[in-house]
């Protein structure tokens, strides 16, 4: 047993009793105090919570209680879920210190299997970025080279896993933010269907687009975690009432025998990295092996998909993050008796918000204003029906759509953050999906020649038939394996005092 | 974006049909009035102080 393990050997072990769940937490805690100077995944460790919750695991399984199938596994939480009496953040000033009176209904989800929550992992500011450099509290570095970034928004819990700080993660995906981060650190991340992970608690940046999900080391791992967190919550409105399709099972088949599997056109050619496009045409070459039939299919919409993206989004963080105005939480700034509440209001906001998060609410607020509504928040939403018309066409041919997850490998921490448009197309890739709101997968699928970093590669999944994204990124996976000889993280550069 | 987005077009905000959401009218356990001001800059007698919001006349 080791914390190079994937969660469901640790799972195994944990059932066997050869570690206790308290062991496994503390050799978490010894890696992460190890490496995470470096890497810097963590905003917040919660040793005394994660700690008990273990012993409560333990002793629950003494007594020879029926255990959830990850009861005891660690897990790292992006600071954008809420669990209660830990700080909450979301990477920003404006939150900072802020302990949330109650659990996110994911939290909750996880506590209840006995899934043992380490820390708060590090993120864009509000989930706003695609390489973890907007968080008010300094960017995570990517293990595989720590001049470079780790993804964003979710690169701390992308990070966590390719540094064995933990074996599973929790992330949320508004336009990538899931997926992107786990292409370039070599690890597996999905975002589910919107609607089939309740938002119950995950602070609101987009909310027709927000969606949390599982992010893990392997598609098995992701496929538990998925089960546990997944379902419907009469707390989220937008929570789709229906049966999880069995990602489980779906993850353990590997076979694709016949399946019917759609190439992407529109997500190839400029901007693509070579070694990008390279691993990705190994990739499914290795699909064509496992019997899988490959169709070129067309989705002429997805070149408004960006600029409809940056309308709905900063439209409705705009309107979201209003309720950050320094009255029932968070930061307050020149409350003297004598300033006025707009006053105060006005500090705390200029204070209190990053820059890209300002930009994305002026933006927003300038798009939703009297006169220019129709013209940008309803031209954007009409761009998502197109878009799904493209899915809905391309589905009638195919049972999944593939393309790579994002068009290059980790760049450099500091190489895009003065150019918003640049960091802005790193999720070209990505934003069709939640503009659809259908399901997503990013597994890896090698190392670019040019620089010998991961690259990530796409499954996108009908709304509600995310089991089919498990089953084609299973098989792929095991086939990539045995390719490789070993997991692509035995290819990584060894971190500085890492197990 | 407009070149596409005609008025035949209509808008979405979610993958599948989902109708306004009700509940029936019973008491579920919320927040105390302790853990909802837990977070507040400032708070007085149960509520939520802030600064002044009219002028002075």
């Amino acid at each position: 047993m080791s914390i190079r393990d994937n969660a469901w050997a640790m799972a195994h072990a944990l059932e066997k009793k050869e570690i206790s769940a308290v062991e496994l937490a503390n050799q978490h805690y010894e890696q992460i105090a190890s490496v995470d100077k470096d890497v810097h995944a963590f905003l917040y460790l919660d040793k005394e919570g994660a700690l008990s919750q273990a012993k409560e695991v333990d002793k629950k399984r003494a007594a020879g209680e029926k255990l959830s199938p990850l009861a005891g596994v660690p897990l790292a939480l992006k600071d954008v879920m809420t669990q209660k009496g830990v700080p909450t953040t979301c990477g920003s000033k404006m939150l900072e210190g802020w302990r949330p009176p109650y659990d996110s209904t994911v939290v909750t989800k996880l506590k209840s299997a006995g899934i043992v929550i380490l820390g708060k992992t590090n993120m864009d500011e509000f989930a706003m970025g695609s390489s973890t450099e907007n968080s008010a509290f300094g960017p995570t570095h990517n293990p595989w080279d720590l001049t470079r970034i780790p993804g964003g928004s979710g690169g701390g819990s992308s990070a966590s896993l390719a540094a064995f700080e933990a074996p599973l993660a929790i992330g949320t995906d508004t336009g990538g933010s899931i997926r992107q981060p786990a292409a370039v650190t070599g690890t597996v991340g999905v975002k589910p269907t919107y609607g089939g992970v309740s938002r119950y608690g995950l602070v609101a940046f987009s909310s027709s687009l927000d969606q949390a999900g599982p992010c893990a080391r392997t598609v098995l791992d992701a496929a538990l975690l998925h089960q546990v967190i997944a379902g419907f919550d009469p707390k989220d409105s937008t929570s789709i009432n229906r049966a999880v399709p069995d990602v489980v099972a779906a993850a353990k088949k590997k076979d694709i025998k016949g399946m019917k599997i759609g190439v992407v056109k529109q997500l190839a050619g400029d901007g693509y990295q070579k070694g990008v496009e390279n691993k990705f045409k190994e990739a499914v070459a290795e699909l064509v092996k496992l019997g899988a039939e490959i169709i070129e299919v067309s989705c002429p919409n997805f070149e408004y998909a960006l600029a409809a993206y940056y309308l709905i989004a900063p439209s409705e963080c705009s309107s979201n993050l209003a309720r950050f105005d320094s009255m029932r939480f968070g930061l307050r700034i020149g409350d003297d008796g004598v300033k006025g509440a707009e006053e105060v209001m006005n500090l705390t906001r200029q204070a209190g918000f990053g820059r890209e998060v300002k930009r994305r609410i002026i933006l927003g607020t300038y798009a939703l204003s009297s006169g220019y509504y129709d013209a940008y928040y309803g031209s954007a939403q009409k761009v998502r029906t197109l878009i799904k018309r493209d899915f809905d066409a391309a589905f009638e041919k195919c049972d999944v759509l593939i393309s790579p997850t994002a068009p290059t490998t980790a760049f450099k921490i500091g190489e895009k953050s003065n150019d918003p448009l640049a960091m802005y197309l790193n999720d070209i890739a990505t934003i069709p999906v939640n503009m659809a709101g259908i399901g997503g997968m990013s597994l890896p699928c090698g190392l670019a020649e040019e620089d010998n970093l991961p690259v990530g590669f796409q499954i996108m999944s009908p709304a509600m038939k995310d089991d089919r994204m498990y089953l084609v990124g299973g098989a792929l996976e095991a086939a990539l394996l045995s390719k490789w000889g070993k997991p692509i993280l035995d290819f990584a550069p060894k971190l500085a005092g890492s197990k | 974006m407009q070149e596409v987005a005609g008025a035949d077009v209509p808008a979405t905000s979610h993958p599948l049909a989902v109708n306004n959401v009700s509940r029936e009218d019973v008491v579920t356990p919320s927040l105390t009035p302790v853990e909802t001001l837990s977070g507040a800059p400032a708070s007085e007698d149960q509520r939520f102080k802030v600064p002044q919001i009219l002028g002075e006349e």
